[in-house]
């Protein structure tokens, strides 16, 4: 426990609270429980929405959607990108090659139309924008990986590592991957929260599917729309995004620290 | 030297090539086309629109339309507008100065304000650590539009300050757009900083430095711009994507013309050509940053040169 | 190793300071060469807030409804129709005629008027305008579809011309009173060709287009010599607005607090919430402007299970509440919807109010006589196993997201589950609707005639979303067209609307109402007959606020 820390201990009870949503929120996150618009009170712990939800049940339900966006682009990102700009980076060559060229053209092109691109062909729902969110971070990722990689592969240590006869793989895994970890994490923290930015922006344009789900970045965007009247909707939304990003930033931190 | 640059021109070649050809099958994959959604409303009938559609070379297939594009291409010209039936190179010029004042003016707001809390972050004590810590993860969190929202009621609505018009390239009517998108922006490169410098605290030359005796903020100051030199240019780079269409958000924000309006537009609208014209410039601009950026690692290390970049 | 990283420190550091420089640098030297304040606008001009970016300004060519916003006081037009009584009234056309087969329509021209270029008007400048719209090179989006069974015309002398048509085509004044056919400079149409005269555009209304910024912004100026007015211009305004910059605020949030900091006198589009919150102020003024056409609406697709059964369909409709919606989404400031068109709109027939009032029972009681039963516990009604399931497309524009989510929940209590699809945009929405898996779409055109509702409800009709086929609908809508006799065309409308509703082919739900808010600075904020498009030539400038 000690070494997770705080916010550890904060994700885990958030991943909890996600999956228990339906048990331990006070309402039905899609039911018109009370007026709209109302404010923060005993009742409505963050006020209603404009269709007169309770904003702290979807908060709670829309946990599960905003976190499984966040680990969809992680994961995809951190495996695929990392792998991806490891290899890349260490061996050079006809991979390198392939890798920059690759990530050249999809640098290139605007995020949006990139993401656009995802959802026309895989189809408009909450998946494919996670995954959408995810592809528009994956090559910035592997970028940075594989430069870490490239400066790391000239230290001396790994020059001595090799020299002691070392495989080239077990240089890669032993010696390459444990210090290309910390700028990795750091940088997959950015790919996460980029996803998830990237995936409320898509929801602001208005792909994603079903308006009525709950989902934080759906809900900053449309709290902003009714900001002058009702202003908790999105601080809400914008508060549990920034502690969650806050704890994943320092988990990873610790992670590489060690 | 020459073979330098004449890979470097090959490889922003391909670049341009393969992003022209990626939007190509994006945009023609996506559902809808300039024609039929321009007149939907009209009462057109079917053969009116396929004429149409015929008349533009809509109807061919879609190898041939690829072909014809590439060959336009080669031959400089980028076609015109499906929709308002005006050059692309003067619709994108007109937008281009807005663009480039917005986006460089949020680069310089972004990288100062991320330097300084990546400094913060990495450095300071204990306290100022974690606040730094939190605003990067606050700025991580929070999107274009609504930090944009939250500064026009601030800065224009209850301070009356600043203008929530941006009209021109103006100190005053900058300051605002820069601001928000610069802001949004340093949340990244903050991280990155921090990152970089923890990572520079632990190398052994620093430990050898300071066992030195070297002033302490003297070995921060070198290394700090030793982790961040290589940071930022790669961050300008792989910025290029987000400054595109965070501009279209911070555009709309502020009433501002700029190329992000006139991408989505197009896009909407399946304007193919003006799609294009956008892929290209974007295409055109990352290939001189990453060029920039790899001549500068070659310059530092001429071992690069040789293995080839 | 020390003085490598050393050197390479340095070589860096120097690098991100050249770069820092010379971006720094480029961004002073925009700065200095410009002034540093932005010109103070002229005490008389004032901002005018659009809300939608259009693609391409010119109204011959392009179809959106924002280009008439500032357009309309460019241009005038051969005739008019009056805001109010929506009755033609003359314009560039002092007097005109139909002949009794309704194929030929005279215009007398009025004499002594000049283009802003000081071009003169004439048979001739129609002619020229006739041309340029009808040419396939100009690829017009709307003007030509506008005109409908539009033949030839003939110049009779400087001062008639004569149109053609090859069969009765009723809408033909309707069309010829749109900024769309609005009369431009044959000379400036010469001058500029199809592509740049957009940026250029020569009317002669009162006021002149002086310059525009695609992206940036419109400025027009009054027209000092403008004596040719339609009735409803107001030419003894004392304190005419001389300028008047019109500027994009394409995100909704953004509209309110630029009229609360003065940054824009006058905008539409408001969100309810904020128009309300606005018209607490005493320096701002509010004022909500019904548009005719259709209202907002969900069309039934009746060519897919259940709601192919027209009982399914009036339940649905009974069992929405849409005072309810009304109430939250739009804060009161719209009627509520009860048929195809809304009630300003020409034709209108007010029976249409009396189809499917609300009622939870009375939908109860009619699913359940079709047999829908809850069978499993799930709360959702089933009829043999299958669930009583609707998908509705939503797009993002004109509250559908809001009151989709609204109808989602108030079928729920219902027994109803909706699953909503939302689209981004037209192409999306056209997509989705070409799939044919939907049971509702939300859709909808604007337009002061009733022939809007032929490119919806004819059965060969490119939106027919409902897929509806219908002989007597048919035969109706195209009799309509085909007569000039407004009796016999409200028989037809009459008609028309009874069946829509009775044969449940749309949910209505809103009247659509343009929420506009002035600065008190300004008076005399009055919309044309279409609702979209201002009278500018009526703003008084009041003194500052």
């Amino acid at each position: 426990m000690r070494r997770i820390g705080l916010p550890g201990a904060f994700l885990v009870c958030l991943a909890l609270a996600s999956l228990c949503a339906p048990l331990i929120a006070p309402y039905d996150p899609l039911a018109e429980v009370g007026q709209a618009l109302q404010a923060p009170s005993a009742r409505h712990w963050l006020g209603t929405d404009l269709i007169g939800r309770d904003v702290f049940s979807r908060i709670l339900h829309g946990a599960a959607r905003t976190l499984s966006v966040a680990l969809i682009a992680l994961c995809s990102t951190v495996l695929i990108g990392g792998a991806l700009g490891l290899c890349a980076g260490f061996f050079g060559g006809a991979l390198d090659w392939l890798l920059l060229s690759l990530s050249d053209a999809l640098l290139a092109l605007p995020s949006l139309l990139l993401a656009l691109s995802v959802l026309t062909l895989a189809g408009n729902g909450s998946l494919q924008i996670a995954l959408a969110a995810a592809l528009s971070g994956l090559p910035a990722y592997s970028r940075i990986v594989r430069a870490t990689a490239r400066s790391v592969r000239t230290q001396p240590y790994i020059e001595a590592a090799r020299a002691l006869g070392a495989g080239e793989l077990s240089v890669l895994w032993r010696h390459v991957l444990p210090n290309a970890l910390p700028s990795s994490l750091s940088a997959g923290v950015i790919a996460m929260a980029w996803a998830i930015l990237n995936a409320a922006t898509l929801h602001f344009l208005g792909f994603g599917g079903d308006p009525s789900l709950p989902e934080w970045g759906a809900m900053l965007a449309e709290g902003r729309l009714v900001f002058r009247a009702a202003p908790w909707i999105a601080f809400a939304a914008g508060a549990a995004l920034t502690l969650t990003l806050l704890a994943v930033n320092d988990l990873a931190r610790r992670l590489a620290a060690q | 030297m020459l073979r330098f640059a004449v890979q470097r021109a090959l490889s922003a070649l391909f670049t341009l090539w393969s992003a022209a050809t990626l939007a190509f099958i994006a945009l023609r994959l996506a559902p809808g086309d300039a024609i039929v959604l321009q007149l939907a409303l009209s009462g057109a009938t079917e053969s009116q629109i396929a004429a149409r559609r015929a008349a533009l070379g809509l109807d061919l297939p879609l190898g041939v339309q690829y072909l014809n594009m590439l060959s336009r291409l080669l031959r400089g010209d980028l076609g015109v507008s499906l929709v308002n039936g005006r050059a692309v190179t003067a619709l994108i010029g007109e937008q281009l100065e807005a663009t480039l004042a917005l986006a460089i003016g949020a680069l310089l707001v972004g990288t100062l304000l991320g330097l300084a809390l990546g400094i913060g972050a990495a450095l300071g004590g204990h306290w100022l650590q974690q606040l730094a810590q939190a605003l990067i993860a606050l700025l991580l969190a929070t999107p274009v539009y609504w930090l944009g929202i939250l500064a026009i009621y601030v800065f224009s609505v209850w301070l009356g300050w600043l203008p929530s018009i941006s009209r021109d390239n103006s100190l005053q009517a900058l300051l605002l757009p820069c601001g928000v998108l610069g802001v949004a922006l340093s949340g990244s490169i903050g991280q990155m900083a921090a990152a970089g410098l923890h990572e520079a605290k632990k190398a052994p030359f620093v430990q050898t430095a300071r066992a030195k005796g070297l002033p302490v903020h003297l070995i921060v100051w070198r290394h700090m711009l030793s982790a961040y030199g290589g940071a930022l240019i790669s961050l300008i780079g792989l910025q290029s994507g987000f400054l595109i269409s965070g501009a279209l958000v911070t555009e709309s924000l502020f009433t501002r013309r700029g190329i992000g309006q006139l991408l989505l537009n197009a896009v909407n609208g399946r304007d193919y050509p003006v799609v294009q014209g956008v892929v290209l410039l974007s295409a055109l601009a990352y290939s001189l940053l990453s060029t920039l950026a790899d001549i500068l690692a070659a310059w530092r290390d001429p071992r690069l040169r040789r293995q080839g970049l | 190793m020390f003085r490598n990283v050393l050197r390479t420190a340095f070589l860096l550091s120097c690098a991100s300071i050249v770069f820092l420089v010379c971006a720094g640098s480029m961004f002073l030297l925009n700065v200095l060469t410009r002034p540093i304040a932005a010109a103070q606008p002229a005490a008389s001009r004032i901002v005018y807030g659009l809300t939608l970016l259009p693609s391409g300004f010119d109204p011959h060519i392009n179809a959106s409804a924002e280009l008439g916003i500032p357009l309309r006081s460019v241009y005038d037009t051969l005739v008019y129709r009056d805001p109010i009584t929506k009755a033609f009234v003359p314009g560039l056309a002092e007097r005109w005629e139909i002949s009794p087969d309704g194929l030929i329509y005279t215009f007398y021209l009025r004499r002594g008027v000049r283009f802003h270029d000081g071009e003169p008007f004439n048979a001739l400048a129609v002619a020229a305008n006739l041309d340029r719209i009808t040419a396939p090179e100009t690829r017009s989006q709307k003007a030509i579809f506008m005109l409908g069974s539009f033949e030839r015309y003939i110049v009779r002398d400087e001062y008639t011309i004569e149109l053609v048509l090859k069969a009765p085509f009723a809408p033909l004044l309707d069309s010829l009173s749109q900024v769309y056919l609005g009369i431009a400079s044959p000379k400036a149409l010469r001058e500029y060709g199809t592509d740049l005269y957009q940026l250029h555009q020569v009317g002669t209304g009162p006021y002149q287009m002086v310059e525009f910024i695609p992206g940036d912004y419109i400025l027009l100026r009054r027209n000092p010599i403008y004596r040719w007015a339609p009735p409803f211009y107001r030419m003894d305004n004392p304190a005419p607005v001389e300028e008047i910059e019109f500027r994009f605020f394409t995100d909704p949030a953004t509209r309110a607090p630029a009229l609360e900091s003065g940054a824009v006198d006058i905008i539409g589009e408001l969100a309810p919430l904020d128009a309300l919150a606005l018209a607490r102020r005493d320096d701002i003024a509010l004022l909500p402007q019904p548009i005719p056409g259709m209202p907002l609406q969900f069309l039934f697709n009746t060519a897919k299970a259940p709601t192919d059964r027209l009982e399914v369909r009036r339940a649905i409709i009974t069992a929405t509440d849409r005072v309810a919606i009304i109430d939250s989404v739009f804060q009161q400031l719209s009627p509520v919807a009860y048929g195809p068109l809304t009630a300003v709109t020409p034709f209108y027939e007010p029976q249409v109010k009396q189809y499917y009032p609300h009622s939870r029972e009375v939908a109860r009681r009619t699913l359940a006589e079709l047999g829908y039963m809850d069978n499993n516990g799930d709360k959702i009604l089933d009829l043999n196993g299958v669930p009583l399931r609707l998908i509705v497309i939503v797009p993002t524009w004109g509250y559908a997201p809001q009151v989709a989510q609204r109808l989602q929940s108030q079928w729920r209590e219902q027994g109803i589950e909706a699953e909503l699809r939302q689209v981004p945009n037209l192409a999306g929405l056209l997509a989705a609707v070409q799939s044919g898996d939907y049971h509702l779409v939300a859709f909808n055109d604007f337009g002061a005639d009733p022939s809007v509702l032929n490119n919806f409800y004819l059965s060969d009709a490119r939106n027919n979303f409902m897929r509806v086929s219908n002989a007597n609908l048919d035969q109706w809508l195209r009799q309509a067209v085909q007569t000039s006799d407004p009796a016999q065309r409200q028989n037809f409308y009459t008609g028309v609307q009874g069946l829509i509703m009775d044969q449940a082919l749309i949910l209505p739900i809103r009247d659509y109402v343009n929420l506009n808010a002035h600065r008190k600075r300004i008076s005399g904020l009055a919309f044309d007959a279409y609702g979209w498009f201002p009278l500018l030539a009526n703003l008084t400038l009041v003194g500052d606020d």
